[in-house]
């Protein structure tokens, strides 16, 4: 492992708490901001700005590559909370922010160079969709195509996936490609997180060198060539059971979110029939607002505890210098416990919404935004809570399980 | 045209052209005029209409099942149709012979409804009411003849039920930035000192109350068709759609799962979906689920009738308890529909939330009435509780 320049903060003493205090003054803005998001179908560039100019994409960046390596809870509760003024924006910096996690898997040299000078990094990735890898001199010849790049606009880099041709059987790697070399398309047009921006990326013909490309996690025992190159075990830890902290904490923020606006609703609102009095008065809304609260505390709660044992599998995985099993038994209960709290969270935000009157169903109504962010989230193919628990049955009943 | 079962398998044989519609419908935000003349032609907007002016006098559950079929071809259209020929039933019980004369007409009578009313007063004149207002969500009002609206009488005189005739409204275009159920035909309605005769017009209490021995149109018409309590009759109808668009998002599941392939990195394209357990529990779940909403609204289409035979014919009126514990079934059976729909919607992929794919459409339908305030089972479960104790009902008392 060669040592490479440590890169500094641009702030050195920033500390977690400071952050999550910039999202939590972020969240009303944000809030205002739904609309225009949604319609843009993007993050704003204001929105990306004050992103920047907080550090907030820097939460996960590894110190000596210019971040604050804040650990997974305060991880979560950052991303939870800029979640909760626009699920879509949370969306982006989470997806973006979490992934110095996933180039930990890269070499040091592959790191070095796509943190930069600066460390100036967002790197959206697409783990599957493989385009093809054509091994040419010493590297490879790339094209492919890739949809849901959350992030995208706002990249420094993409990671695609893409098989080797040739290779029997097929080997599925994924690799680094510069803003340079990939185009936009925009077909995103979901009926919810319109704003993430999640389009098409498109590459042709990217020349690569060797160290931009490595087998995809989960698919084959070989170490990653990044294994162990931070003294972080959190960097260690599973990969998948990571990204999926992200979705449970944009989860959590967009249910928080939408209570807050609830809160607002039935304190302002009366009936429209009688008694004609403010909903906050009625027992039936104060029982689904405190429902609601309930759900989304045991979601957290859960969520939190499920950092733990992330953090306490990873250190192991770390100090027996044996990585993770990313298709085990662990990491499916880990994923279960995710998609376990995004279903609480949906619950949640469906009790609001349909009692939160039908002004929440107008296009860019904050507790209709948090539905459909939801509800759109729980389509991704990670998310498939019957697929999970199928798997993790199999895999305790000593059997074999199929993904994820 | 006439028998029950003809009447149904006539909407089972539109559902691909309802299907192929729905984007235009969508856009249109009403269903076509072609489709409308169809409609007609098969005698859907007479179905609930008294024989002795040229109706069908189809029993309810008939009526439920033509609507469920023609939802599941189009939601937005089985709601429009649905709500524009529903209420011939209400004025077909409640109004006076003399009214029920006039507004039936020709034989051709489709007419919007609305409660939710903005600024609307019915002032008292010389033989009749001096009626203004807007109403808004008049689903059906696009091919309508009539539409019928709640309109207060000044100084806390009490609530008017009065059919508007179409001389006398224009139709906003303002109908499509809801969530869902753009085609539905939903816009309001502006009424402008128009004189609404007397006779046309009925008290609140008329139309919505519970305990009756009798009613005009019962006595008119001598069918318990005309003797029932209409507003568990209108949740049946908003339910009949709901049922439809929870079986529509079914059959396009399975439309989806049979024609793609599973996909995993280490093995690549794998079986088809259908094959795959997963997906088979979710289209069993979707099946089973909206198998048991369509059984609850077919029951409580018979037990309107039933109720309504009972306080016609043996004098017992129909209470808050039967009409309350309809709605309780009635809201479970949108409960169903709506676990039907959340769960092959998650199940088919994120491709399945694009713009203009079927599944986003039928999504956002059944979102659209998710928001109704009133049709809520756990808020109506306390209203039950409290007719069933005999206690006072305090929250949400007539719906």
């Amino acid at each position: 492992m060669t040592a490479t320049t440590a890169i500094a903060p641009p702030e050195p003493d920033l500390t977690a708490d400071e952050l999550l205090r910039r999202a939590r003054a972020l969240v009303p803005t944000l809030r205002e901001r739904q609309p225009a998001t949604e319609a843009a179908g993007r993050v704003l560039d204001e929105t990306h700005e004050a992103f920047l100019e907080a550090g907030l994409y820097r939460t996960l960046q590894p110190k000596r590559f210019g971040g604050y390596e804040v650990g997974l809870r305060d991880f979560i509760r950052i991303m939870s909370e800029v979640s909760r003024g626009c699920p879509s924006s949370g969306w982006v910096l989470a997806l973006t922010a979490g992934h110095p996690h996933l180039l930990s898997h890269w070499s040091e040299q592959a790191q070095a160079e796509i943190y930069g000078a600066d460390g100036d990094a967002r790197v959206p990735g697409r783990p599957v969709q493989p385009g093809l890898a054509v091994p040419a001199d010493g590297g490879y010849v790339v094209s492919g195509t890739w949809d849901y790049a959350s992030g995208c606009d706002q990249a420094t880099h993409f990671m695609g996936s893409a098989i080797v041709q040739g290779s029997d059987p097929p080997r599925l790697v994924w690799l680094l490609v510069d803003r340079a070399d990939f185009e936009i398309v925009d077909n995103w047009d979901p009926v919810g997180l319109r704003g993430t921006g999640s389009k098409r990326v498109v590459c042709a013909d990217v020349r690569l060198p060797e160290h931009r490309v490595i087998t995809a996690v989960g698919t084959s025992p070989e170490r990653p060539p990044g294994w162990r190159s931070h003294a972080n075990p959190l960097y260690a830890g599973g990969l998948f059971s990571l990204l999926f902290f992200e979705l449970g904490a944009i989860a959590i923020g967009a249910a928080r979110g939408a209570i807050d606006v609830f809160e607002e609703v039935l304190a302002t609102k009366a009936l429209d029939i009688p008694p004609f009095v403010l909903r906050g008065e009625v027992d039936e809304y104060q029982h689904h607002l405190g429902q609601a609260i309930g759900l989304v505390d045991l979601a957290e709660a859960a969520l939190l505890e499920g950092a733990d044992r992330y953090l306490e599998q990873a250190t192991r995985a770390y100090e027996a210098d044996e990585p993770v099993d990313d298709n085990g038994e662990e990491t499916r209960r880990l994923l279960l416990l995710q998609q376990n709290c995004i279903r609480l969270c949906d619950e949640a935000v469906e009790r609001i919404f349909r009692t939160g009157g039908t002004s929440s169903a107008r296009r860019g109504h904050p507790i209709g935004n948090a539905m459909l962010a939801l509800t759109v989230m729980r389509t991704h193919m990670g998310l498939q809570l019957d697929r999970t628990s199928t798997n993790l049955g199999r895999l305790r009943l000593g059997k074999e399980a199929g993904f994820v | 045209m006439s028998t029950a079962t003809d009447l149904v398998a006539a909407a089972d044989g539109l559902r691909e052209r309802l299907l192929e519609e729905q984007a235009a419908t969508e856009e249109r935000t009403r269903y076509s005029e072609e489709l409308h003349e169809t409609f007609r032609e098969l005698g859907y907007y007479r179905m609930l209409q008294p024989r002795r002016y040229g109706g069908l006098e189809t029993d309810v559950t008939t009526f439920y099942r033509v609507i469920m079929s023609i939802s599941r071809g189009c939601p937005s259209t089985g709601w429009m149709l649905c709500l524009g020929s529903g209420h011939a039933l209400q004025v077909g019980s409640y109004w006076p012979e003399e009214a029920q004369e006039e507004l039936f007409g020709d034989g051709h009578f489709i007419a919007s409804a609305s409660f939710a009313a903005k600024d609307a007063l019915a002032r008292p004149v010389d033989g009749g009411y001096r009626v203004s207002g807007t109403w808004n969500f008049c689903s059906g009002v696009p091919y309508a003849t009539h539409h019928i609206g709640l309109a207060p009488l000044p100084d806390d005189g009490g609530v008017l039920v009065v059919a508007v005739p179409r001389k006398d409204f224009t139709v906003l275009d303002d109908w499509g930035d809801l969530i869902g159920l753009k085609g539905s035909g939903s816009h309001s309605v502006v009424v402008e000192d128009a004189f609404i005769p007397a006779h046309h017009a009925i008290t609140f209490e008329q139309f919505a109350g519970f305990d009756v021995d009798t009613t005009p149109g019962y006595e008119l018409h001598g069918n318990a068709l005309y003797g029932g309590a209409f507003v568990p009759f209108a949740m049946g109808e908003l339910n009949s759609v709901q049922v439809g668009n929870a079986q529509a998002a079914v059959d396009e599941f399975e439309r989806i799962i049979t024609a793609r392939r599973t996909w995993t990195p280490s093995v690549g394209e794998g079986t088809s979906r259908a094959e795959n357990k997963d997906y088979q529990r979710c289209l069993g779940l979707g099946l089973a689920y909206t198998d048991a909403a369509y059984s609850i609204v077919e029951r409580c289409g018979d037990l309107y009738l039933e109720h309504a035979r009972q306080a016609m014919e043996d004098g017992i009126p129909i209470d808050e308890e039967r009409g309350f514990r309809i709605y309780g079934q009635l809201m479970t059976a949108h409960k169903l529909c709506w676990e039907a729909g959340d769960t092959v919607f998650r199940a088919a992929s994120t491709s399945g939330a694009r713009d203009g794919a079927r599944m986003q459409r039928l999504f956002r339908d059944l979102c659209a009435f998710r928001t109704n305030g009133i049709h809520q089972l756990d808020f109506k479960a306390t209203s039950i509780a409290q007719a069933r104790l005999g206690l006072p009902v305090d929250f949400y008392t007539q719906a």
